[in-house]
């Protein structure tokens, strides 16, 4: 597993008028070799988790909320007083919301080595690394390696930033929002980019608030309310729960919910349909079946 | 009527210098009063370049913006340009002036010498615009992206403008917070008879609007109702551009046999093409 | 951190709150001159119960208040050690006849006047630092910046660019949140791709700021930009021509507040001075 949480809480200023309940017993488990989404409204307590995932925030102690517990991230008891941190971030990669803006090296290549000179990676193992990371979020080695990243555009920028991640060679690899900000062309290129990078780094962590994304490419899903695991999901089960979805002010995907309103006034097609070309084959089969008995 | 008017406009970044990019290349269009346009294009398409150049934040390179007859490039004529056409951009975090909302929108209003009383009025009626009343007194921190957003379009609104640039307004919003700002603008657009230029790669967003304008590397390379602008699928797709969810699926449709209109951009449309089949 | 703005403003409704931030400002700058004319304890008394009161009538907790002393503790505790003992008073005989001794060990000497002045300048410290500290848990920094605005608008006159200097620090109070916001971000970016920020010596450490400090300035740049984007398009041009929607204006308890200090600094003029050379002044304030 990589992946255990039981009963996880955080308050923020505790003990103060601003005091706020970020997670709230939370429990969870990703197993090795989900692609894991996590969605839920801006402030929800999906970002505090995935802080925790890292150790970017500790388990907290003060006020005693946290007494029985459970954080294990790829093995690591995060839970202990002194777990290894060094060997939970070289097992744990994090790419945040814009990644882009962590980019400070003169060339794209000391920038991407980073994370591995960190580790103490030696110097010729750094060089194989960083060549197979810059190729491997799709970029030419040989065109980008020697550039300032500042003089990229934006969509390269940020597949910089995650091959400064995956030079770590992560087992676990988490994103916060990889597509925020990006156009149409933009998103897919980088969601295809992290399936690819799936092969090698097993275990994916997704937050995001796009849900076409999150029927697309996730095997299950985490709702998160209020700091509150409200379920996890397949993705077909969760946008199946309409009630749900809808007293939690959440969206269908684009997919769903045209699928849904044309099954409403009475086309023959799933509701619950996920991806466009299975609303494509099931339309292009309604309309044959029109044409066929029309015959 | 035309408020905005822009004729052969080219701008380059480093003008002169060695590393000169042309962002806007010979663009022509007017923009009537009322109109609802939609701005699209690839990320560097050069939709942002666009925006700043129509309330003169940026001087033409060539070709000249005029905005109520005013040319944008005459210094004189600064506050007339500015008070016309108010722009919202992309992150709300880097429009905020002040630490308290009401500060905030009466800054517009401020600079340009109006009477305390009436700045008053204007700030209760630009939070009322964005639904934003009971937040007056409160600090733009708390709030969420959405909310921020809605401020920010208040702040503009304060200047009482007649055309409403929102610059990619809703980029980096969650999707309750972009409906938010959708909704609200298309409230103030009814109920202030406002025109609204926005710019955005969202082709549902685009939907909305009356007309869209498409920019691929500076050029306008589509400038048609939305409608028909929308449902060509194949060239918005060779601009790097996405067509409305309802239009993809009727295009693959067509592609396989079916019978479906050309023009179908929404998904009542695509229903009722799907029950004429029968 | 996101509260920097606010300073440490105490968030509750109360007169002291709600008080005209150029009269809670000149209230206490007066009441600093009124300290340095006290001198007996039984004066700094009668300034702590004033103090007090209004300490309870603004409602911040006199926990809070009393806490901001903390910053100064060793101060006063070195400035009391060091009066104490290298004050010599009137010389041993004098001392000894005022109060009955005179310790004297190496350089150092303990005597009554010593031990007095240690004192007074104890309590001086201490009240110093309560006053502007309630300033701050009442006023917000925003406010402040209004308020030295509008007081130092006469030197307008003198061409200097006090609108400018004013809006250039609301901005930084409200940028600065953000950044500070951002610069956590990137140092857990960082952190995440195994830096580490609390190794080493003094170089390594500063050295490894740099992938934070990087990031930052570029961030901060590009903000700056926009800001100023967005300003120029809400039509600023600097003070020629602006008005204001807060119009600054006194009200009655502002008026009040500013005759209770003016009524403290005159008793406590009257004790120090004794212009009428009431005895009973002379009496009252003899420690």
């Amino acid at each position: 597993m990589s992946v255990e949480i039981k009963n996880l809480s955080y308050i923020y200023n505790p003990k103060s008028p601003f005091e706020k309940r970020a997670l709230d017993g939370v429990t969870l488990d990703v197993e090795d070799g989900d692609f894991f989404g996590i969605i839920g409204h801006t402030g929800s307590g999906k970002s505090t988790l995935i802080n925790h995932l890292n150790a970017l925030t500790r388990v907290q102690t003060k006020p005693r909320i946290n007494e029985n517990a459970v954080l294990n991230v790829c093995g690591i008891d995060l839970t202990a007083k002194k777990p290894d941190l060094k060997k939970l971030r070289e097992k744990v990669g994090m790419v945040f919301q814009y990644p882009e803006y962590q980019l400070f090296a003169d060339t794209v290549a000391e920038d991407v080595a980073y994370g591995a000179k960190n580790l103490g990676v030696d110097k010729d193992e750094i060089n194989v690394r960083v060549h197979e990371a810059i190729e491997r979020v799709g970029l030419d080695y040989d065109d980008v390696a020697m550039r300032s990243p500042f003089d990229l555009s934006g969509g390269q920028k940020r597949r910089v930033a995650i091959a400064g991640v995956i030079v770590m060679r992560p087992e676990l690899l988490i994103l916060d929002e990889p597509t925020a900000g990006l156009d149409p062309k933009g998103k897919k290129d980088i969601l295809e980019l992290i399936r690819a990078v799936k092969r090698t780094c097993p275990t994916v962590v997704m937050v995001s608030h796009n849900m076409d994304e999150v029927a697309e490419y996730c095997n299950k899903v985490a709702v998160f309310e209020e700091g509150k695991v409200m379920g996890v999901f397949t993705p077909d089960k969760l946008f199946a729960e309409r009630e749900l979805i809808k007293s939690l002010g959440l969206e269908l995907p684009t997919v769903t919910e045209l699928a849904a309103y044309l099954a409403e006034s009475g086309v023959n097609v799933d509701p619950s349909t996920l991806t466009e070309a299975g609303l494509e084959s099931q339309l292009i089969a309604y309309a044959k079946n029109i044409k066929n008995n029309a015959e | 009527m035309s408020i905005i008017s822009v004729k052969n406009l080219t701008y380059a970044y480093n003008e002169g210098l060695e590393d000169e990019v042309v962002a806007i290349d010979n663009v022509s269009f007017d923009v009537n009063e009322g109109e609802f346009i939609a701005l699209v294009g690839s990320n560097g398409s050069g939709k942002s370049t666009l925006a700043r150049l129509l309330n003169g934040l940026y001087k033409p390179t060539k070709g000249l913006v005029t905005v109520r007859g005013f040319d944008t490039a005459d210094r004189a004529f600064t506050f007339d340009v500015r008070s016309t056409v108010g722009v919202v951009f992309q992150n709300p975090d880097n429009q905020m002036v002040a630490t308290i909302i009401e500060d905030d929108i009466a800054f517009g209003p401020e600079n340009l010498g109006i009477e305390p009383a009436e700045i008053d009025r204007r700030v209760d009626w630009a939070l009322e615009c964005v639904g934003m009343k009971e937040h007056r007194k409160g600090t733009p921190f708390r709030l969420s992206g959405g909310q921020k957003q809605r401020i920010a379009i208040a702040g503009v609104l304060a200047i009482k403008p007649k055309v409403l640039v929102l610059d990619e307004a809703t980029a980096m919003l969650d999707p309750r917070g972009k409906k938010e700002v959708m909704d609200t603008v298309e409230r103030i657009r009814s109920s202030e008879d406002m025109t609204v230029i926005m710019i955005t790669h969202f082709p549902e967003e685009a939907a909305r609007a009356d007309r869209v304008i498409a920019l691929d590397r500076g050029r306008i390379v589509i400038d048609e109702p939305s409608r028909s602008a929308l449902s060509d699928v194949e060239r918005l797709r060779s601009f790097g551009l996405d067509a409305p969810l309802p239009a993809r699926v009727a295009h693959t449709l067509r592609r396989n046999g079916i019978a479906i209109d050309k023009d179908v951009i929404s998904a009542e449309e695509l229903k009722e093409a799907l029950c004429r089949l029968k | 951190m996101k509260d920097i703005s606010f300073g440490q403003v105490y968030p509750v409704e109360s007169p002291i709150h709600r008080l005209d931030a150029r009269a809670k400002l000149i209230i206490t700058i007066t009441y600093i001159v009124t300290i340095f004319f006290v001198d007996t304890f039984v004066v700094y008394g009668v300034v702590a119960v004033a103090l007090l009161g209004v300490i309870l009538l603004s409602r911040v907790p006199l926990r809070k208040v009393l806490s901001s002393v903390k910053v100064i503790f060793f101060l006063v505790v070195f400035t009391f050690v060091f009066t104490l003992l290298f004050n010599r008073g009137m010389g041993p005989e004098a001392e000894e006849a005022a109060y009955g001794y005179y310790i004297e060990f190496g350089p150092f000497v303990i005597c009554g006047s010593g031990l007095i002045n240690a004192g007074r300048l104890a309590c001086r410290l201490f009240l110093l630092v309560l006053g502007p500290s309630l300033l701050t848990f009442t006023t917000t920094p925003m406010d402040l910046t209004a308020a030295i605005e509008h007081l130092l608008s006469p030197l307008k006159l003198l061409r200097l660019p006090i609108h400018e200097l004013a809006m250039m620090m609301s901005l930084t109070l409200r940028l600065i949140p953000t950044i500070m916001e951002e610069t956590e971000k990137i140092m857990n970016a960082q952190k995440a791709r195994g830096a580490c920020f609390d190794h080493g010596n003094i170089f390594k450490r500063a050295a490894a700021l740099l992938p934070v400090l990087i990031p930052m300035f570029i961030c901060s740049l590009k903000r700056a930009y926009e800001l100023a984007d967005a300003i120029d398009s809400r039509c600023y041009h600097g003070a020629k021509g602006r008005t204001k929607m807060k119009v600054m204006k006194y009200r009655v308890p502002d008026i009040l507040a500013y005759l209770f200090s003016a009524a403290l600094l005159f008793a406590v003029l009257v004790f120090a001075y004794n212009w009428w050379g009431w005895s009973w002044v002379a009496e009252f304030a003899v420690i």
